[in-house]
Order: C-alpha cells, then structure tokens, then sequence
C-alpha cells in the first residue's frame, strides 16, 4: 500500500508552488495514497515487448518541419509604433530614474 | 429551439438572418435559465442586438449558430475555462477552429460551462457552478464539455465545440443523448485551445446528428502552421459519409469493454445495437485489447503529468487572479495558485507534480509511456488483423446524480474508462445515442484507425439510421 506522508505532500506542493493548509496537506496525503494504490495496475502490463519503434498509430505526432517565413523576417520598423537607430522606443521606467513615457 | 444545422439553414432560407438565429438562440437560453434550477450551460453569451446589421450571409455555415467550450480562445467573449484564475481573461485572439467556422459563415453565440481546464467528468468542477443534464435536472450532463452537451441538447444552438483529454466530449454526449466526435490526434489545430495536457487534446464536436458532426468537421480539420501536431491529410469529406456501406465491413468488439461495473441495461441496450449492425450485414468479430485495464491508471499520470507544467503559467503575473498579500515573488505564485486553482486542479497539479519528481518518475510516469504504448500496440494488432472499427459502450451506465462521485475522485474518474483509450492511442472515435434507459441516454462508440473518419463516421451515420434514436422530452419547459 502506498503511503505519501505529509512531509511529501509539502515537498511536492513546494514543486508545485501550491500553498497548502495543514488540513489540505493531510487530505492530498490520504487522497493520494488512494489513487497511487490503484496505479499498481501499471505494473500488470508486460512493457518488455514494448521496446522497439513508437506504434503507427502514435507517430508521427509531428508534422513535417518546413521552413516557411515568420514575423521575424520583417522589417524592424513593421513591428512597433516607433523605431529610432533601429532599436525599438519603449517608456522608460520610473524605477530606472527617468520621466514617465519618454525615452 | 434550433436543433440541427439543416434547421437552422430552413429558417435563414424562409427569411430569417443570422441575427435573428442568435436572438433565437438567445431567447432559449433566458428559457432555460430563468427555470429552477438553471441548466447553467452558458458563462457568457453575446447581445445579439451588438451584431452588427443583418449580416451577409456566405460560406458553408452562414448565419448558424454555435457554442464554444469555455477553454477555447474566442476575442468577442471571456476564455475562463470554468476556473477563478482566468475569470475575466480575454484572448486577443481567436482558436484555429473557431476563426475556420467564423471564416465560413458560423456565428458564436456563447461560450459553455466546462470543469475548470476541463479536469472532471461531470461540470462538478467548474469554478462557476455545475450544469445540469437536460433531462433530469438532479444529474450531471457529463464532463467536462457538459455545458456544451447540454446546450446543444436543450436547443439552444445546434452544434458546439468541446474539447477531448479523455473522452471529455463522447462521455457528455453519451449522458445527453448526442453524437460527440473526438477527431484522430493531429486532426484539429489545437492552437488556440488551453493547454491540459498537450499529447492528448483534441478540440471535439457535439451534435444531435452525425452528418452535422461531419459538416463540422471538414470545416475544422487541417493542418496549422501554429500547431506542430497538426497534420496535413485529406480532409474528411462529409459529402463521403452517405457512400459507406455496413455490407462486408468488420467491427470489432472488445471483451474487455464490456467489464468495468458496465450496467445490466446499458449492457442491453448495447448488444441491440451490435444486433442491429450484424443483421444489416456487419462482420462482428470478438477481440481483445489486454492492456485495456491499465488505460485510466496510465492516463491518470500522463495527463496529471503534463498539466502539472502547462499550468505552470498560471501565477499571478500574466494571467487573471491574483494575491499579493504576500511578501516576494514565490509567496505571490503560491498563493495566487493556491486561491486560483479549485480541488480538482490542485489534485491532479499534485500528482502530476509527484509522478514526475525525481525518485519516483521511472515508476510512474516512464511507466506510463511504456504502458500507453503497449495500448496503442494493441489497437495496431487489432486493425493489422482485419478490423475496420471497434464498437464498444460508450459510459458504463447512463448519467450520475450530481454530488454522487465528487468525494470519491478514483471513482469520477472512472467515468472515462472506455474512452481513454482512443486518447492515449491517438485515435478517432464517435459516440452515437442508442436508446434511453430509465429517461436518460445512453451511448455506444465507434474507434477507428487514425485518420479514418471518413469510414468511422459513415458507420455511425448507418448506426444512426438503424437505430433511430428519439431522445426524452426536455426536462422543465417544453421542447
């Protein structure tokens, strides 16, 4: 039987970025468990014939990769409401010390 | 009400205009709603009266309304996907899907109720309260396009995008009494639709017709430069779908399938319709999928898996919610993400999170890509044999009381135990309603080899005809 103790359950969330509860932390743990009990089923499926090609009916997922133009192959000058020495004019930052919207 | 696309084509070409289909549309819907308790199909629906003029009506779909599911990106309405996180977020742009059914005359009514990132079986999850099936207000139309399902059951439009992860649109078709198409892997640009897990969505289509889906469908499928996956293969014709014959075709049955607590009647009901295709000149052939069982464990860690990182973005900077009450940036993305993300979300975040870290990753998730495989391993033996379908219950009973599986996930997540398969495997699959069982429906599914929807759907279209569904009257006003 699989056991996730409440210090995993904070681990994982911690990955995650989930803040949880204490009451959430033993919930997930319990609920968890459950679930990964039933996963033991994974380990039924014989895998050893399994190495080799991926299955037709799973490949390619990929469409065939052609070089076609993008955004990027446009002018400068296209892409933003002003354009000075080739850079692109942005608002400069209160924080970096400057007036507000000027460059 | 407008059931079916032809019906709605008879009215704009008896003088109505795109417009008054969407008042049309609309007026149903205020129906439903002011009805206790409100079928909750819709988060947001557009005024018609902003549309502008009468509209000129061309291309294949002109002036018919539809529903899209509330995790497919649409710039004229929200894209919350039945989750606070997102509440109020608009796209700057529009899905493949849906600029392909805009570009054909199509017009948006209204975006449906889903559980949040379309994570449950039951619309139980949405952030925004659940739907209700149609015909029986106490139960669940299905999940998660359930909003979808039960707008397009109820008649309020006559067709609706959803989206598939594991049978997210034949399961609420099944529950509703519908034809719900989850297209081959590749088919459908996913550019647009939000991110569950990548390798497995699939933007569907529910309808009360499988002609209707087919129409649909034509118009939604080919290749996109903006998604990878999508693959550029003859489209699937629906003028191709009257030109399938049953005589000679043979339709596989699984006897794994019929397992997994299926109910007594949804059992009878099923062996009918298997009836009814032999006699109309099927070959019925019993076969065998073994790795079947281990289907819901393995997509219960890949689909975790690979939500625990595209919802990663989710963190109070770019999106929605927010909860700065904390101090720093790790404070901010752990509490956003902790008031953001429902139950469910959280759940499946977690284990998806756990499944992939490092000590346990060779157990779970290199596990399950090995198990997935060895499941898309049998479909192929399968059809290398000879098989040209398979035909397998679509649920294993008819619709569930609503709160009777939301404490228990394992057992909501065993709603989808026939439909995760064609998932995993990437393959197409239909469900088609073939009868009611105590006033609610229920369905049966065909899963074909990967883009061979053209078949597939001709055989549900002869199902169709051989069965002649009627669905239930309309729970609460008249239909």
């Amino acid at each position: 039987m699989t056991r996730i103790d409440p210090e995993t359950v904070r681990h994982v969330a911690r990955l995650a970025r989930l803040r949880l509860d204490e009451a959430e932390v033993d919930q997930l743990g319990s609920e968890m468990s459950s679930i990964l009990d039933h996963f033991a089923a994974l380990e039924e499926v014989d895998v050893a014939r399994q190495e080799g090609p991926t299955p037709r009916s799973i490949d390619p997922f990929l469409r065939q990769d052609v070089e076609s133009a993008d955004q990027l192959t446009l002018p400068v000058e296209s892409l933003a409401p002003d354009v000075r020495a080739g850079l692109i004019v942005v608002p400069r930052l209160d924080a970096l010390g400057g007036k507000n919207g000027e460059s | 009400m407008i059931r079916t696309i032809d019906e709605a084509r008879s009215l704009l070409a008896g003088g109505s205009t795109g417009r008054d289909l969407l008042e049309r549309a609309a007026a149903r819907q205020a129906e439903l709603e002011s009805e206790d308790p409100a079928l909750n199909a819709f988060l947001s629906t557009i005024e018609p009266e902003s549309q502008l003029g009468s509209g000129q009506e061309a291309g294949p779909l002109a002036g018919v309304p539809y529903a899209v599911k509330d995790n497919i990106c649409t710039p004229d309405l929200p894209t919350t996907c039945g989750s606070l996180i997102l509440e109020g977020y608009r796209s700057p742009f529009s899905a493949t899907a849906v600029a392909r059914l805009d570009a054909a005359g199509a017009r948006l009514f209204g975006k449906t109720n889903c559980d949040e990132f379309a994570m449950g079986s039951s619309t139980e999850n949405s952030a925004f309260g659940p739907s209700r099936n149609p015909f029986d207000r106490d139960r669940v139309p299905g999940g998660s396009s359930g909003g979808s399902a039960a707008a397009v059951a109820a008649g309020v439009v006559p067709f609706a995008l959803g989206s598939e992860t594991g049978g997210s649109v034949r399961q609420p078709a099944s529950f509703c009494g519908l034809v719900g198409l989850k297209p081959s892997y590749g088919r459908v640009s996913r550019y647009g639709l939000v991110a569950f897990a990548s390798s497995l969505d699939q933007i569907g289509i529910l309808t009360r017709g499988v002609r209707d889906a087919g129409q649909v469908l034509e118009i939604i499928s080919g290749p996109d430069p903006r998604d990878a996956t999508c693959q550029d293969r003859p489209l699937p014709r629906a003028a191709a779908l009257d030109g399938v014959q049953l005589d000679g075709q043979v339709i596989g049955v699984p006897e794994e399938y019929l397992g997994f607590g299926l109910d007594g009647e949804v059992r009878q009901a099923f062996d009918a319709a298997l009836g009814q295709l032999e006699q109309a000149g099927a070959r019925i052939r019993e076969v065998s999928l073994p790795s079947a069982p281990s289907a819901i464990p393995c997509y219960y860690v890949i689909a975790p898996a690979e939500a625990s990182s595209n919802l990663a973005r989710y963190d109070g900077v770019r999106y929605g919610f927010r909860d700065g009450s904390g101090a720093g940036l790790e404070d901010l993305y752990s509490r956003t993400r902790a008031g953001g993300f429902g139950a469910e979300v959280k759940r499946r975040i977690m284990l998806g999170t756990f499944a992939l870290s490092a000590g346990y990753f060779d157990e779970y998730y290199g596990r399950a890509l090995l198990v997935r495989q060895a499941i898309a391993n049998d479909f192929e033996r399968v059809f290398d044999s000879g098989v040209d379908a398979l035909f397998t219950p679509t649920t294993p009973t008819p619709a569930f009381r609503l709160g009777e599986k939301i404490a228990n996930p394992y057992d909501m997540y065993l709603s989808d135990v026939y439909t995760v398969s064609a998932n995993l495997a990437g393959l197409p699959a239909v469900s088609v309603p073939i009868g009611n069982i105590g006033g609610l429906p229920v369905g049966a599914q065909f899963m074909a080899p990967r883009f061979t929807e053209e078949t597939m759907l001709g055989l549900a279209v002869r199902l169709e005809e051989l069965v002649g569904y009627a669905p239930p009257d309309v729970d609460g006003a008249a239909a």
